[in-house]
């Protein structure tokens, strides 16, 4: 009985893993919102979803490492009329990246929820987030274009939710570009998805990707990958299309800053490798399109806009969210570069950017919340009342400037090393350099603030200037040890990213 | 001892961990002096300990951490790092005496972060001392400009703080922009970091029209050596209180920079890829040698018209720190020989320029030269003290300063650029300009000067120990020579 239960749970792993956050989520949804236990009850479904779905994608990730990828396609149908999940080395990484992520970072809701969501609103944002999170994991685990357009907007429009519970005003304004602009770009994608159906009579991956390279290419698909592209390149907040980032990031509550910088633009990051390696395949658009000098161009103008935006905000958040722009830069240089080192620094900066990227919003939201503004002058001297935090800020800000010892320098390290078989070497290493040392310049701007600066007038009179209690530090060091982990001793996540690479090219 | 029964590897690693675990003893325990005395003190003990493995002949290597194959943290003893670790440990003793009274009697606060990140500072010192590859010696070297950035803002007004960035924008831009790529060029040629003698590229094979390009990317990339175009950050770190400026802005950090361009010119490129082969010169000159001599000259030029003394100090020590560039840009056999005892002659004899410029300045107020008449019969063991670190400066003959600059004139003579010579006495006669009128002023001329208040012993005893450092080294320079000459 037991044996084929757990049989039927290790066979139907893929559906378990996106249906599990759909269907907790709505009772969530109905828990009560009016006292603390019952708010407490809500998160705690929400905790041991996300340590299931970890505990799943964990498992997926093994197996898939021991017996290779595996298909799954729902209820039985075939995957040319059903609907087809796969489970490949990428994506069963960046599920259990995702998955493992929000269960880490869930004990920081728990104060930043409680602090900054209307009350009444925290059950569905609960639910809001494991819609969230199972959007995020259907996108990457899905292997059908509708479907994957499906989950796209389950993500989107939970998030423009989340954005919007921020209790600033100006939270509601972001969430509506976010809105308009994210729709924008599911439209151009839907678009694109027609043009191919319309063209080789399949949504399934392998089949209109088979269907493709046997045909030669037409205006038509390229017109179709224009339009996917720019659709992704939208979600994935590729300058010049992420206009809604900054505000986005800067006004959402701390704790969802942190996710979505983390987690939603990388996913919309793999599904434009994804499209880009498997679907059209890298020769068509590479030597016939040129995509490559294209998306040389839009990394560098990304890189260069991101850092130097990010230099002049007088607004921690928003300076995250301008380096941001400028890591999403590196990640499409490091595809653009074309070759397998290039593939697999982009690969290793989705998850090392994505870590270090979630933990610094979470650690200046933390002292966000304490000093009451995200700006320079009232985070200013916190180094010395919060010293854990500020010193977790630390180490995630070296990681984001690509200091040795740290995830970031090896992504770089391996992005310096892509470049050189590359056209224009030097432009691309000096560029790179040059951003790094732009990022010096931000990431100091903030050490200094925290540590050289003195306290404003307003918080000297507070008692409370302390370090929050471990739901807040917790999920930072944790965080903060991977971080420090995979700069040390990258070689799991390489070996990886190396296979990965290996297969997509 | 009880570091004789030390693992070596251990005591290795454990010589360069000795300052951090007293850094985080003063965190604990507060700032009080004797935490700083007992944890320089083992550092100057393990370092001795390292010298007793060193001649016994024994290959100390340790490889703490392999992050991607062959580009890791690894460490390893080596004469010459010996040299600069163990003057940096030995002066951070005497300069933590100095600054005990020092920092009390200006009134200076914050001293627990004072006095940690001063120890760090000499961490980062060991770690590029001991570094066995191009990638250690670019963490610490790195670990050092963030960690000295909060000594050289330590008054924390606006003009400290615009200063403490310039220095931070020049050291990192200069090291992301032109070392870093430097290292990836050399990893990229070799698939190493490793430093080995005869040079990486030269065991190699490699050599050729971009050696002088990499050379002048690493001469100028390490800016913590202060040659002319990248050297405006010292005269910007003198904002820093003095113990700062004396420890590291004379010894700790620019010899930081010098020792690794001497590393990386022998141990890294090699004289071969240069061309140079034994006695012969190089078939391509070095392009850092006139970069050397251009900074030597133009930078006494420029301390002539400095009044302030710390700033007249800072060009002295950009001219000093050519010095030592250009023993090492010459490629001579004996060229690294010649670069530390420079650098152990310079370091203490600039320290104690440093330490009576403090002195001076605590004791009467006055910071200007031309205030300085008749300072010295206030103060006579203070100018003594800087009349004879000045004689050193100048390289008079018998005297610390004079012995390695003799020794730097022989290293020109040997790859036959014998008109080097020229260019150094060009430069004493220089040095003899800006440093013997302040000694005038302050021993000779008469004038009526008030001490506001009495020196504090230590400060005393910390300029008596570094005088006589100074006047000792002509007697016992042969020490350091035989440590130098281990490295072959």
């Amino acid at each position: 009985m037991l044996t084929e239960f757990l049989k039927a749970i290790q066979q139907n792993l893929p559906a378990i893993i996106v249906a599990l956050p759909l269907l907790i989520a709505p009772i969530l949804a109905i828990t009560s919102p009016k006292t603390d236990n019952s708010r407490y009850l809500a998160w705690l479904g929400c905790f041991a979803a996300c340590g299931l779905l970890t505990a799943a994608s964990g498992y997926q990730l093994i197996r898939v490492e021991m017996y290779g990828a595996s298909s799954y396609d729902f209820g039985n149908w075939h995957s040319a009329i059903g609907i087809e999940h796969l489970a490949d080395s990428l994506n069963s990484m960046l599920m259990f990246f995702v998955a493992s992520l929000a269960f880490v970072i869930l004990p920081y809701a728990l104060v930043s929820v409680e602090k900054q969501i209307n009350h009444a609103r925290i059950p569905i944002f609960y639910a809001c987030f494991l819609l969230c999170l199972s959007g995020l994991l259907g996108m990457l685990s899905t292997h059908d274009l509708f479907n994957f357009f499906v989950f796209l907007e389950v993500t989107s429009i939970t998030l423009y939710a989340m954005i919007a519970l921020g209790k600033d005003k100006k939270a509601l304004v972001a969430a509506f570009n976010y809105l308009i602009l994210g729709s924008v770009g599911a439209t151009f994608y839907l678009l694109g998805v027609m043009f191919l159906y319309a063209q080789t009579g399949s949504l399934n991956f392998a089949d209109v990707a088979q269907s493709l390279a046997s045909a030669d290419a037409n205006k038509l698909t390229v017109a179709a990958f224009v339009l996917i592209a720019v659709g992704l390149m939208i979600k994935a907040g590729v300058f010049p299309l992420a206009s809604w980032l900054p505000n986005a990031y800067a006004y959402a509550p701390e704790f969802v800053s942190g996710f979505v910088a983390g987690t939603a633009t990388k996913v919309a990051l793999f599904a434009l490798i994804k499209i880009i390696f498997t679907l059209f395949g890298a020769g068509l658009l590479f030597s016939k399109l040129g995509l490559d000098s294209v998306l040389l161009v839009v990394a560098l103008a990304a890189m260069f806009y991101g850092s130097i935006a990010a230099i002049y905000q007088t607004n921690v958040k928003k300076l995250l969210a301008y380096s941001s722009i400028a890591n999403v830069g590196y990640i499409i240089l490091g595809v653009a570069l074309f070759n397998q080192a290039g593939l697999i620094a982009a690969i290793f900066n989705i998850v090392a950017h994505g870590l270090a990227k979630t933990g610094a919003f979470l650690a200046i939201g933390a002292l966000v919340m304490k000093a009451g503004g995200a700006d320079f002058k009232d985070l200013a001297g916190l180094g010395k009342k919060m010293p854990f935090t500020a010193l977790l800020f630390v180490i995630f800000g070296f990681s984001l400037v690509g200091v040795p010892l740290t995830a970031g320098f090896v992504a770089k390290w391996y992005l310096l090393n892509a470049a050189i078989p590359a056209d224009h070497v030097y432009l691309i290493i000096a560029a790179i350099l040059l951003n790094s040392f732009l990022a010096v310049i931000y990431i100091w701007r903030v050490v200094e603030a925290l540590y050289f600066n003195d306290l404003s007038d307003k918080l000297k009179k507070r008692k409370d200037l302390a370090d929050d209690n471990s739901y807040i530090l917790q999920p930072l060091w944790v965080l903060a040890a991977a971080v420090l982990y995979f700069g040390i001793h990258p070689e799991p996540l390489l070996r990886l990213a190396q296979k990965v690479a290996g297969g997509l090219l | 001892m009880i570091f004789s029964v030390i693992e070596p590897q251990v005591l290795l690693v454990l010589t360069i961990f000795i300052p951090l675990l007293t850094a985080a003893c003063i965190y604990a325990f507060g700032a009080k002096p004797i935490v700083g005395f007992i944890g320089s003190f083992a550092s100057i003990c393990a370092v001795f300990g390292l010298y007793q493995h060193l001649l016994d002949g024994e290959q100390i290597h340790a490889q703490i951490i392999e992050i991607l194959p062959n580009v890791g943290l690894a460490f390893e003893l080596t004469g010459f790092g010996l040299v600069y670790g163990a003057m940096a440990c030995i002066l951070w003793f005497v300069t933590l005496i100095y600054a005990s009274g020092y920092m009390k009697i200006n009134g200076y606060g914050n001293l627990v972060r004072f006095y940690s990140f001063f120890a760090i500072a000499i961490f980062c010192a060991l770690g590029i001392a001991f570094s066995a590859n191009l990638l250690t010696m670019f963490v610490f070297y790195e670990a050092m400009t963030l960690c000295t950035y909060p000594l050289v803002t330590h008054k924390g007004t606006l003009a400290a703080r615009q200063a403490a960035r310039r220095y931070l924008a020049i050291l990192m831009g200069a090291s992301l922009l032109l070392f870093l790529p430097a290292i990836l060029i050399v990893y990229h040629l070799t698939g190493s970091t490793d430093f080995v003698d005869g040079g990486l590229l030269s065991t190699n094979g490699l050599s050729g029209n971009f050696v002088p390009f990499l050379a002048v990317m690493f001469g100028l990339g390490i800016a913590k050596a202060a040659l002319i175009p990248v050297h405006k950050w010292l005269p910007a770190a003198m904002v820093a209180p003095t113990p700062v400026s004396a420890l590291l802005h004379a010894v700790a950090v620019v010899k930081a920079g010098v020792f690794c361009i001497g590393k990386v010119f022998f141990y890294t490129i090699g004289a071969a890829s240069f061309g140079a082969s034994g006695y012969e010169p190089a078939g391509v000159v070095n392009p850092i040698l006139f970069i050397g001599i251009a900074t030597m000259l133009a930078a006494s030029v420029f301390a002539i018209s400095k009044d302030n003394l710390k700033q007249r100090l800072a060009y002295s020590t950009i001219a000093q720190l050519a010095y030592i560039v250009i023993a090492s840009a010459l490629l001579a056999p004996i060229s690294l020989l010649a670069a530390g005892l420079h650098m152990v002659a310079h370091g203490v004899a600039k320290i104690t320029l440093f330490f009576c410029a403090g002195a001076i300045a605590t004791a009467t107020g006055k910071t200007e030269i031309s205030q300085f008449d008749g300072v010295g019969r206030k103060l006579p063991l203070v100018c003594v003290a800087f009349f004879i670190a000045s004689l050193s400066m100048i390289g008079l003959p018998y005297i610390a300063g004079g012995i390695s600059k003799d020794y730097i004139v022989e290293a020109a003579e040997e790859v036959n650029l014998g008109w080097v010579a020229w260019m150094f006495y060009a430069s004493m006669v220089l040095n003899a300009v800006y440093y013997l009128p302040i000694s005038y002023r302050t021993l000779i001329k008469k004038a009526d000067v008030k001490v506001k208040q009495a020196l504090p012993q230590s400060m005393k005893l910390a300029i008596s120990i570094t005088a006589g450092l100074t006047l000792l080294y002509a007697a016992y320079y042969g020490l350091v020579l035989e440590v130098l000459k281990i490295d072959g």
